[in-house]
């Protein structure tokens, strides 16, 4: 009996030691992959959201009718100022590609693609502060060719108690007039990332 | 001579038990003895491929797949090799991975691992890294972000950095001297992006952790550009040079050893000008090591943290001669050469800020916690001895018995390993300064850990530029 408990007891201390192997996956072959949070960073799921709540409030904006009396005005897509306390600023480019996309395919505007103008990118990206200049817009504006910037800023409320961390994210979507710097659209889309027990 | 078959059998037993009770007291310290021996013969490179080996990847541009404590330790180690060696983006990208980890087996640890501390081994469930690690994680990235030039990453490890001094603050575990060199580099960041309210934030909580002489120039600028400054900061301001000269480093004193291949480059008729911030880095703080300690001095240790119960059955086992040593991790000497580090430009001496003894800090840490810790050690030996005794009675005292009753507590005892993880590479001192240069090319010595090194630094008008040198030894 006192035998068949000690091997009772070491299979139960082994069991966890079979589980523990990593292994690939694809998306498609686990239900529910990619609806799983894996941290407190973006995901593609949260991007979706901010990127389809905010396009929805862009659709029927004034600025787009603006545009469409304009006849396709040039639009370059500035990178979206990363003001949070995670390191998302590689989410924060596909989102700013799929803004990309989704304008290309809508039809209203002409997409100067900034991919050329690398020193420029790094040049926002590492240096720009809280707002953006009317006479840098306006040079940089030249520089590209473009009408318009449409840009963006997320912003996060991170609290850490009791081991669990929550952070709250707020994207504001802009619209820029590359001449005057007025923003002539802007929208505000939230989501709480947690790692709670 | 005839031998008795059952003596030789417990001699036998014997040798093992203690062969494995040597084997098992090695513990993380030790896996990073050789990196550790390689960066003290200056074989910086020969440590970073002894770490990438015990992450067990072949370069450091590699990562392991699942990063468990053990390996988030060794990435923690590797950060600071690769500052070193000046591979900046590969210190971030390690501190990150670190960072991330570490909350999470901060979050992670529950009574299970903590029932394992008592009852098998000290480094049983997830490391717990002490406050001084994890803003130094946050303080040290923000430091390689500055260095390449990137503010909006330095940004974002400013804000960990917030969020984490509120936690530990709101946690109550919080030494406000740990907050000094993060704080003064957050300050250092938000002033560059343009944001004077929040570097002034940032500064004044750097002046409550340390008088940092350097920061007078700085802060005499931003009240010029009408920033009212908090009357800590007034202070450091007012005690500060009266117009510094472009180019004139701080408080000059004696003859430098460079003196004269650069003065002239100090006009005080140059109106556009840069700044440089030089961040070193020196030392390693003190590893902790395994050792075996006499149980009276181990009962000393651990009074105040044990119950009279636990502590009454410890003495009773040792005055039985069952136990007279405990497995214990001890806070071994810093490594490094405490000689000040030294920085000039043309020619004169640059004052420079001593930031933080990290290993004051990881020696304070230890002694707030090492009753509990010895504690522990008690507890697992009393367990052992306890389990050993309990199949010795089981099997009616027989030979066998007291042979299988020395095998459990050899096993146990190897089990039991001193908890000796710790972020090992972490310097010893954090020195800062800065100095406001006329734009152009100029050359900065510094004397570090007993090496001098020039560095050639370009700054663009109105610009900025870190120099951040690290020395483990």
């Amino acid at each position: 009996m006192t035998h068949c408990r000690s091997f009772v007891l070491l299979g139960l201390l082994c069991l966890p030691l079979a589980c523990g192997a990593p292994h690939a996956v694809r998306g498609s072959e686990v239900a529910g992959l990619d609806d799983e949070a894996m941290s407190t960073g973006l995901d593609q799921r949260d991007l979706q959201k901010l990127l389809n709540e905010n396009l929805k409030a862009l659709e029927t904006s004034a600025v787009v009718k603006r545009w469409e009396a304009e006849q396709r005005p040039t639009v370059a897509i500035m990178p979206i100022r990363n003001e949070t306390s995670e390191h998302v600023d590689s989410a924060l480019q596909s989102l700013a590609s799929d803004i990309e996309t989704k304008l290309i395919n809508a039809g209203h505007v002409r997409i100067v693609s900034l991919e050329q103008q690398g020193q420029l990118i790094e040049q926002v990206r590492k240096q720009y502060t809280d707002g953006y200049d009317p006479s840098t817009v306006a040079r940089w504006g030249k520089q590209v060719g473009a009408r318009y910037f449409v840009t963006g800023k997320i912003f996060s409320s991170d609290e850490m108690i009791n081991k669990e961390r929550r952070v709250q994210y707020s994207l504001f979507l802009q619209v820029l007039d590359a001449e005057t710097s007025d923003i002539l659209f802007q929208n505000r889309t939230s989501l709480t990332k947690a790692i709670v027990r | 001579m005839r031998t008795n078959p059952l003596r030789s059998t417990f001699q036998l037993a014997c040798w093992v038990g203690c062969g494995v009770i040597a084997a098992g007291c090695a513990g993380h310290a030790a896996s990073t003895e050789a990196a550790r021996s390689a960066l003290d013969a200056g074989a910086t490179t020969t440590a970073l491929a002894l770490l990438n080996k015990q992450l067990g990847v072949e370069r450091a541009e590699d990562v392991p797949e699942d990063i468990d404590s053990a390996k988030t330790l060794y990435l923690l180690d590797r950060s600071m090799v690769l500052a070193q060696l000046q591979r900046f983006p590969l210190v971030s990208r390690d501190l990150e991975l670190a960072d991330k980890q570490l909350m999470m087996l901060d979050f992670s640890r529950g009574a299970a691992s903590d029932l394992g501390k008592y009852l098998f081994s000290d480094d049983t469930g997830p490391y717990r890294a002490p406050g001084y690690e994890k803003l130094l994680v946050n303080t040290l990235n923000m430091a390689a972000y500055l260095a390449r030039g990137d503010l909006n990453g330095a940004r974002v490890e400013a804000r960990r950095f917030a969020v984490l001094e509120k936690a530990l603050k709101d946690a109550g575990s919080a030494q406000p001297q740990l907050l000094g060199p993060g704080a003064y580099l957050a300050g250092f960041v938000f002033e560059k992006s343009g944001r004077a309210d929040e570097a002034l934030r940032y500064y004044a909580q750097a002046a409550d952790a340390t008088r940092f002489e350097t920061l007078g120039p700085a802060l005499r600028e931003l009240a010029r550009s009408g920033q009212t400054l908090p009357a800590s900061l007034a202070k450091l301001a007012d005690a500060a040079p009266d117009a510094p000269a472009p180019g004139a480093p701080k408080e000059p004193t004696a003859k430098a050893p460079d003196a004269g291949d650069a003065a002239a480059a100090a006009s005080p008729a140059e109106p556009a000008t840069g700044e440089v911030l030089v961040i070193l880095c020196y030392g390693r703080v003190p590893p902790k090591i395994a050792e075996r300690l006499p149980i009276g001095l181990a009962l000393t240790y651990a009074s105040g943290a044990m119950s009279p119960n636990d502590v009454g059955r410890a003495n009773s086992l040792a005055a039985q001669g069952l136990v007279t040593w405990v497995n214990y991790p001890r806070l071994g000497n810093p490594r490094g050469t405490w000689q000040d580090p030294g920085l000039s430009y043309g020619g004169q001496w640059v004052a420079l800020d001593g930031a933080l003894a990290v290993d004051q800090a990881a020696k304070t840490a230890w002694d707030a916690v090492r009753g509990r810790v010895v504690a522990s050690a008690i507890t697992r030996m009393i367990a052992r001895v306890v389990a050993g005794e309990t199949v010795r009675r089981a099997t009616n005292d027989s030979l066998l018995g007291l042979l299988l009753s020395l095998g459990t507590q050899a096993t146990m005892t190897a089990m039991d390993t001193p908890d000796t993880r710790s972020w090992s590479t972490l310097p010893a001192r954090i020195a800062l300064s800065r100095l406001r240069l006329p734009a152009g090319k100029h050359q900065i010595v510094v004397d570090l850990a007993g090496h001098r090194s020039t560095h050639e630094i370009t700054l663009a008008p109105g610009g900025w530029s870190t120099l951040w040198l690290t020395e483990l030894r």
